[in-house]
């Protein structure tokens, strides 16, 4: 294939996203999901042609180069985007996602007071799904940071979609701050890396690879750890990790389909995917890899406790999507690099489903979000309960469903990983971490019975009488469903009688991973452990929450203060207000006050007078339109140059 | 013919040249301020013509030449603009005519 049509990946969303913008409140629904969808829909059959092209041969790489379009100095940035199974298979599953998503959302906004803002919708959508793209696709770094900035936009301007409410318009700048101070951390991560390299400073992300594994040294003396360490923390800001997650559950203020494309299956994971294309930067040091899986384990953990206590549906699915991301990042540090990208993979599919059924549900109960006043929906919606179920199984890793595999995986490997050289960088050993993980698995099973079980099972206690949703809404969540069962093909395990995964033996030489050891028995042993393990919390949650439950009740009589404590979320969004929002705050108003009031408005308005006075005397004097006068200054003009050239 | 050196020809110039500039700068009808631009640019191409003779070279009287080409372009516009706002104004006196006066 023509290796340029590699851009009309970005380039058809980006084309649809123009003209939506262009025809602005006019468009109708119809036209506007009609118009975004389409676009994903061809970008999905680019990439998947793409895919099927970089798999014709090993090694098969497409490059698409437009030449540079930044330099300074001696180092250049090409607007170049390269396809390989990593990268295609990636482009596939956003633009499949994506498109799946948009035909939701076709039925979803169906707000009549909201057409003017239908256009600005879909547009945003595509814009975004735009700038995935460029992330998932670029090349060199600095085009990813391109993508990486786009989809921050994107997710400002539909987290606070709904802006006349104060409080989505909050979370959107909420959300767009947290993740500026996470992009910090990538731009200082490539200007040292830059400075390091010196001569041979590249952003390529291949030429890096090639002249760090020739010349290590290049890093050394710590400038490995600094560079990694700026990495994770850019890393933590999109993908939600301890330190920079809270801005998530606030962005649940956005419509749902946003809250599942760029929340749950997409925008989230490019913290994830930023150190998977740059896991060879990470291997130089092993505290860096320390630090990932540090942080991916304790996020886990504790999003999954606070996943516990919400009342709010979204809310839940989002403390469950920063889990699984922590997941994710204890893969990447364990240096199972393949695993974590498995489980981005059937996280997608399983997480958008779970969002997409909640949508769903809210659609039908008018956006009444508090699982109090819901409950028995399974018999009112059949549809969407049996998709909710699927993504349970699949979340919660039931034999068979994608999750179980994936979660296996990234789990097995952090317990199969080497202690030493975690430990000797001083970080809690592997099996430390490992147990975490599992943890949060079971913590996993609970919160999503809670769900399952407070939401579509028992009695009804709502005031509205909700039914099924229609076509529109149902057919995209069967299809997911279909992935969230079946994605575990994407990698089985070698117990199960395959040779290597496909994942394994195609996209994981591009990761640095070896194809993995045969552990057999062992893996399967531990993997039905966990499976049966999560059951007997299912079983611990239906007497919890199931009827006649006590449910919250029982917890908070067992710990109280403990339950108070992680019910008010940890109490973390204002420990971060009182260490950085209020001396913010504080020095703006002590310089609006000590700075703008006392100084600046006194001097402004005499530097202003004085301007006046020139500029009336200039008028007055000057320009009368006496042309006498006029032509008096040019005669003393002349004299003057006359003078100065019988003086020179 | 020869007789006349270069240094009477410019004083020539000069007292032209003056009596332009002091023409435009001291007189307010537009039509004598026009006129005296005209003895400006004549002055000039006296002291062209002048020079070309005395250092035995065509380049200024090409100048010369070049002068009055633009000098008659220049007439034909300021001409047709003096008659257009004299029709319009009924005025050539420079002292009502301060439409631009800050």
């Amino acid at each position: 294939m023509d290796s340029t049509l590699l851009w009309t990946l970005p380039g058809l969303p980006l084309a649809g996203a123009l003209i939506l913008f262009a025809s602005g409140r006019r468009a109708s629904r119809r036209f506007a999901a009609g118009v975004a969808t389409g676009a994903a829909l061809l970008a999905l059959g680019v990439a998947a042609w793409t895919l099927a092209a970089t798999l014709s041969g090993p090694g098969a790489r497409i490059v698409a180069d437009l030449g540079p379009w930044f330099a300074a100095g001696t180092v250049g940035a090409r607007a170049v985007l390269a396809a390989d199974p990593l990268t295609a298979s990636m482009a596939v599953m956003v633009a499949g996602v994506g498109s799946l998503i948009l035909a939701f959302s076709a039925g979803y906004m169906d707000d009549p007071e909201d057409r003017p803002g239908m256009a600005r919708f879909f547009a945003a959508m595509d814009l975004f799904l735009a700038s995935m793209l460029l992330l998932v696709l670029a090349d060199d770094l600095l085009l990813l940071f391109v993508g990486w900035e786009g989809v921050g936009v994107c997710s400002w301007l539909l987290i606070g979609y709904w802006f006349r409410e104060p409080a989505n318009a909050a979370a959107g700048r909420k959300a767009f701050v947290v993740n500026r101070i996470g992009d910090a951390g990538l731009v200082l991560a490539l200007a040292l890396l830059l400075g390091a390299l010196g001569p041979r400073a590249t952003l390529r992300i291949p030429d890096l690879q090639a002249v760090l594994a020739a010349d290590p040294g290049l890093l050394g003396g710590g400038a490995a750890t600094v560079v990694g360490l700026l990495l994770l923390f850019a890393a933590t800001g999109k993908s939600a990790q301890i330190p920079l997650y809270t801005w998530l559950p606030d962005a649940m203020a956005g419509p749902t389909p946003v809250s599942a494309l760029i929340h749950a299956a997409t925008m989230v994971t490019a913290g994830a995917w930023l150190l998977l294309r740059l896991h060879f930067v990470l291997a130089l040091s092993p505290a860096v890899l320390g630090a990932v899986a540090t942080v991916g384990a304790a996020t886990a953990l504790w999003a999954g406790l606070l996943a516990l206590f919400p009342h709010d549906l979204k809310r839940v699915l989002a403390y469950s999507t920063i889990s699984q991301l922590g997941l994710l990042f204890l893969g990447i540090g364990v240096g199972a690099a393949t695993a974590a990208y498995f489980h981005l993979l059937t996280h997608a599919f399983f997480k958008a489903l779970l969002f997409l059924a909640a949508g769903s549900v809210l659609h039908a109960l008018h956006h009444e979000q508090d699982i109090r006043r819901m409950g028995g929906l399974a018999r009112r919606m059949p549809w969407t309960g049996a998709a909710f179920l699927v993504g349970f199984l699949a979340i919660v890793g039931f034999p068979g469903f994608s999750g179980f595999f994936s979660k296996d995986a990234v789990l097995f490997a952090a317990l199969a990983a080497e202690p030493t050289a975690l430990g000797a960088a001083g970080f809690p050993l592997p099996v430390l971490l490992w147990a975490a993980g599992c943890l949060a698995a079971l913590l996993t099973a609970l919160y999503m019975s809670r769900l399952l079980l407070l939401v579509f099972l028992g009695r009804y206690r709502g005031d509205r009488e909700p039914g099924e949703s229609g076509p529109v809404l149902v057919a995209p969540l069967v299809v997911l469903a279909a992935l969230a069962l079946a994605g575990g093909v994407l990698d089985l395990p070698s117990w199960i009688g395959v040779e290597a995964g496909w994942l394994s033996s195609r996209v994981g030489p591009l990761l640095g991973d070896a194809v993995p050891a045969h552990h057999g028995a062992m893996e399967a042993a531990f993997a039905l452990a966990l499976a049966l393990a999560s059951l007997a919390v299912m079983a611990g949650a239906w007497r919890l929450w199931g009827t006649g439950g006590r449910g919250a009740a029982a917890i908070k009589a067992l710990l109280p203060s403990t339950a108070a404590f992680l019910a008010a979320r940890g109490r973390v969004d204002e420990l971060y207000d009182a260490i950085a929002v209020r001396p913010a705050r504080a020095l703006a108003s002590a310089l609006a006050v000590r700075v703008e009031d006392a100084g600046v408005q006194r001097l402004a308005p005499g530097a202003a007078a004085l301007l006046r006075a020139a500029g009336t005397w200039n008028g007055r004097v000057l320009q009368r339109g006496h042309l006498p006068d006029y032509a008096l200054w040019i005669a003393l003009g002349a004299g003057v140059l006359v003078l100065l050239a019988a003086v020179g | 013919m020869s007789s006349i050196g270069l240094l009477p020809v410019l004083l020539v110039s000069l007292v032209l040249f003056t009596l332009g500039v002091v023409g435009v700068l001291v007189r307010r009808n537009l039509l004598v301020v026009f006129m005296c631009l005209e003895l400006m640019l004549n002055a000039v191409n006296l002291a062209f013509v002048g020079f070309a003779r005395a250092r035995v070279d065509m380049d200024g009287q090409v100048a010369a030449l070049f002068v009055m080409a633009v000098a008659a372009a220049e007439v034909a516009v300021g001409l047709a603009l003096l008659i257009l706002l004299f029709r319009t104004r009924r005025t050539t006196h420079l002292d009502d005519l301060r439409l631009l006066g800050g």
